[in-house]
């Protein structure tokens, strides 16, 4: 873990002073309205600090125990689904399941004070903030570790369980995965830093909030910017942290999932895992779906609500995800046989994109196209698109890089020396990453709300700020049929676009 | 008390059989090279004597403790006091030289210390103390490899094609270097596994020779490469070429059994060295030649369905040439 090269070293320097930086302004920023006993930046600490562990617990034990689970596949894909809902949807859910009147204190019975009130007090709370979200969030924690597992020579397992037995096997293992938690962790972090749809349906006033409110009600952007600052740093610096445990993997044989037969215990672990990030916002879905006037008449009623919103959220992520993937592939391509220090730049220049607060790419935006000539642009949702992708296009650059770096130098060349174009095995390299970065820059997109509910021009709302506005000041009345309708609308694209590529795939792999 | 004892020890993997009916007894300070094609069985072996792998069936002793039996472990990996140095090292690459050494060492913090050290400096890395695995070049990686498993004071060491991709010159280097290691050990059982020939006759003064999860041969090696019993053993241990023998006569004319052949012997072993030039003698058909290291020619020739290696002064010239044997042949039994 401790730094042993000069850019590791630098590397610590900066996360110090960025660290010492956010701590002294979270412990001496000026409460401006009242908002509670936590101030904004130390909640916003908290909350992403929460996040971070919470994160780190669900997807790293989910990637340690799915390896042994009886019905494995099922399991693997189920545990990308509480990225798939958006966190709003589970904190909704989290509030709706456990807070005063939610679904279980009436169903325990504790409606009239007892337990529910030290459960209210604790569901609005920064740290339940940040344990929904991380929970949300941790398949990155999952995804990491997984691609750690699988990389991870079984030599190296098997050398420290001869030396030391299972402890010593223990300790190479969790220091072979550290990076892979540090890095899901961060980007947990790293997020939660920024995210403030989630924390205010709990009444968390976290700093995010902060630099939207600054422009929203004082028109103060040099404030908002100040108020950003630290959250750009905390962002960045936590998705720096995985870089100090980095080691260069070393050639082996691969560690293979045991072949002996799954464990249903294993299974039951990976269903509880996910109980915050998917089965309570599917449960709380179901619940209000056929608690009132039955499915069918909710949702026509939400349809006729929100269809027109649904409509603009759609064309904003088609747009945004299209755009990214052409953006990602023309920045992409150049660095495919770059050094890495021009890859490291390109990806720090990301990662610091990646970490600005949404509602700070709301008010740049809102200044910059605030002038004559580029004014039809704030009208439409051009803008909204443009944000977005100025926020998700850097994940589907990275995305793209690491495809592009990774496809084989000798299999162009084979394809030359053979008089063939080298595109069609390039692209069918690249399709699995072209197809991800669309699905998850439209993901993200058709789900955002912290610039959107800046940019969004009068008469073209949005899904998601419709969802979180409605959950948030609304009585709820239509909170279950937005919410599929937000649902359907964010992953059926990305869904359908992941069964023609699969398809696809499966026939050029038959004809080759 | 043997180092080893192993009855009927046999190795399914799914419906292969990976091992079967392995019976093995080895003295301490024994130094066993275990050779066979891939597949044959020879990373199983050392993975069922490290325990990382239950036998299927068979019973294993470890200087006196049943260490598996069945399908069960008896004793874990951790408690056989067993070194392994893996084909591809399986070094930590987050572990410097000493770290990696500290971690495996036995004893309080200074003991651990200082035994690192004088591995490290053993092995010849003693200037390399804070290197990651990853500075370390090809030889430097295989020493660390080799300190890691002595570091634990094993009683038996496991090497499994610990020199395979490194070139010759270095893995001379290394062979007598790890000689020399063993040789400060006494009661430290070695069992190497290896494809190479060479690597083997190094390392092993036994030979076990495995083919298709079987022990083809068993015995000292000076043994076996003198009077091998069967035609694969002589394949694998590369000696020469077998062609069939009946009524004192083989493919190049009258044959002369070496003494203690076997009565009843249906092949002989026509070793390179044996086969001579006699424009005179047998018309055999060049197929190819090479230029060995001692400056002598290995010539490929066929003799009717047979294939036949010579080792001569110089290489033949023109598409045929005439054989005749020197000296007797060992014979063989059909296999």
């Amino acid at each position: 873990m401790f730094p042993r090269t000069h850019a590791q070293r630098g590397l610590a320097l900066f996360l110090l002073l960025a660290l010492i930086y956010v701590l002294r302004v979270a412990l001496t920023f000026t409460i401006e309205r009242d908002m509670g006993p936590a101030r904004p930046l130390l909640a916003t600490l908290v909350v992403a600090g929460t996040a971070g562990l919470s994160a780190a617990l669900f997807g790293g034990l989910y990637a340690l125990i799915v390896r042994r689970a009886a019905a494995r596949p099922l399991w693997l894909a189920l545990g990308l689904t509480p990225l798939l809902i958006p966190p709003f949807l589970s904190v909704v859910a989290w509030r709706a399941t456990l807070g005063p009147g939610g679904h279980l204190p009436r169903l325990l019975g504790w409606e009239a004070g007892g337990p529910s009130i030290l459960m209210q007090s604790w569901i609005y709370s920064a740290p339940s903030a940040g344990f929904i979200l991380g929970a949300s969030w941790s398949p990155l924690v999952f995804l990491a570790v997984s691609a750690l597992l699988l990389r991870l020579p079984a030599g190296q397992l098997e050398a420290a369980r001869l030396a030391r037995g299972v402890w010593g096997e223990r300790r190479v293992l969790w220091r072979a995965l550290l990076p892979g938690v540090l890095l899901g962790a961060g980007g947990v972090v790293a997020l939660s830093a920024i995210e403030f749809a989630g924390p205010i349906l709990l009444r968390v006033p976290v700093q995010a909030e902060q630099v939207s409110l600054a422009f929203d009600a004082e028109r103060d952007s040099a404030g908002a910017l100040q108020r950003a600052v630290p959250l750009v740093l905390l962002a960045v610096a936590a998705l720096a942290l995985p870089l100090l445990s980095w080691v260069p993997p070393l050639p082996g044989a691969r560690t293979r999932p045991s072949p002996t037969k799954g464990s249903w215990f294993a299974a039951l672990g990976c269903a509880l895992l996910l109980l915050p990030g998917t089965w309570l916002p599917i449960l709380d879905l179901g619940i209000r779906l056929t608690r009132r006037s039955g499915v069918a008449a909710t949702l026509e009623s939400s349809w006729a609500v929100g269809a027109g919103d649904a409509g603009n959220s759609l064309w904003v992520g088609l747009w945004t995800a299209t755009l990214a993937v052409g953006l990602g592939l023309l920045i992409a391509w150049p660095l495919r046989r770059a050094s890495r220090p021009w890859v490291a730049l390109v990806f720090g220049l990301g990662a610091v994109l990646v970490a600005i607060p949404p509602a700070l790419w709301g008010i740049g935006l809102l200044k910059l196209l605030n002038r004559p000539g580029l004014d039809p642009l704030l009208d439409s949702l051009a803008c909204v698109s443009l944000a977005d992708l100025l926020r998700f296009g850097p994940l589907a650059v990275g995305l793209l890089c690491l495809a592009i770096r990774s496809a084989p130098l000798a299999r162009e060349e084979a394809a030359r020396l053979a008089g063939r174009s080298p595109w069609p095995l390039t692209l069918r390299h690249l399709a699995p990453a072209i197809l991800t970065a669309w699905a998850l820059v439209y993901l993200l997109s058709v789900t955002e709300f912290g610039a959107s509910a800046l940019l969004a021009p009068p008469g073209k709302a949005l899904l998601a700020v419709f969802v979180v506005n409605e959950a948030h000041y609304g009585q709820g009345a239509d909170l279950a049929g937005l919410t599929s309708l937000l649902l359907v609308t964010a992953l059926v694209p990305p869904l359908l676009a992941g069964s023609l590529a699969a398809y696809s795939w499966r026939t050029r792999g038959a004809q080759a | 008390m043997s180092a080893i004892v192993a009855k009927g020890l046999e190795f399914r993997h799914g419906e292969t059989r990976a091992l079967q009916g392995l019976d093995l007894e080895l003295a301490p300070g024994a130094r066993l090279a275990v050779l066979g094609p891939s597949g044959a069985g020879k990373t199983t072996l050392l993975r069922l004597l490290a325990g990382l792998e239950a036998p299927s069936a068979g019973r294993l002793e470890l200087g006196g403790a049943l260490a598996s039996e069945g399908g069960s472990l008896h004793l874990p990996p951790e408690e056989r006091r067993v070194g392994f140095v893996f084909q591809d090292l399986a070094l930590w690459p987050h572990l410097d030289v000493l770290g990696t050494l500290r971690f495996v060492a036995g004893g309080d913090a200074n003991q651990r210390e200082e035994l690192a050290r004088k591995l490290a400096e053993q092995v010849g890395l003693g200037k390399r103390h804070d290197a990651f695995p990853g500075e370390l070049s090809g030889g430097e990686q295989q020493r660390l490899a080799l300190a890691r498993a002595l570091a634990s004071e094993p009683r038996l060491l496991l090497l499994d094609e610990p020199f395979a991709h490194l070139d010759t010159s270095l893995r001379d280097d290394l062979q007598s270097q790890l000689l020399e290691l063993c040789a400060s050990r006494p009661e430290l059982t070695l069992i190497s596994v290896t494809h190479q020939v060479e690597a083997a006759l190094a390392l092993g003064q036994e030979l076990l020779l495995l083919e298709g999860g079987r022990v083809l041969e068993q015995g000292p090696a000076p043994e076996l490469v003198a009077r091998p019993r069967r035609a694969g053993a002589v394949e694998l241990l590369g000696l020469g070429k077998v062609l069939p023998y009946a009524e004192g006569k083989c493919a190049l004319g009258p044959v002369e059994l070496a003494k203690e052949s076997p009565e009843d012997a249906s092949a002989v072993l026509i070793r390179p060295e044996q086969v001579e030039l006699d424009p005179e003698g047998i018309q055999a058909k060049v197929c190819g030649q090479r230029l060995l290291p001692n400056a002598r020619w290995r010539v490929e020739l066929a003799l009717g369905e047979h294939r036949l290696s010579a080792e001569l002064p110089q290489a033949p010239g023109g598409q045929e040439v005439g054989l005749r044997l020197a000296g007797p042949c060992w014979g063989l039994r059909a296999t």
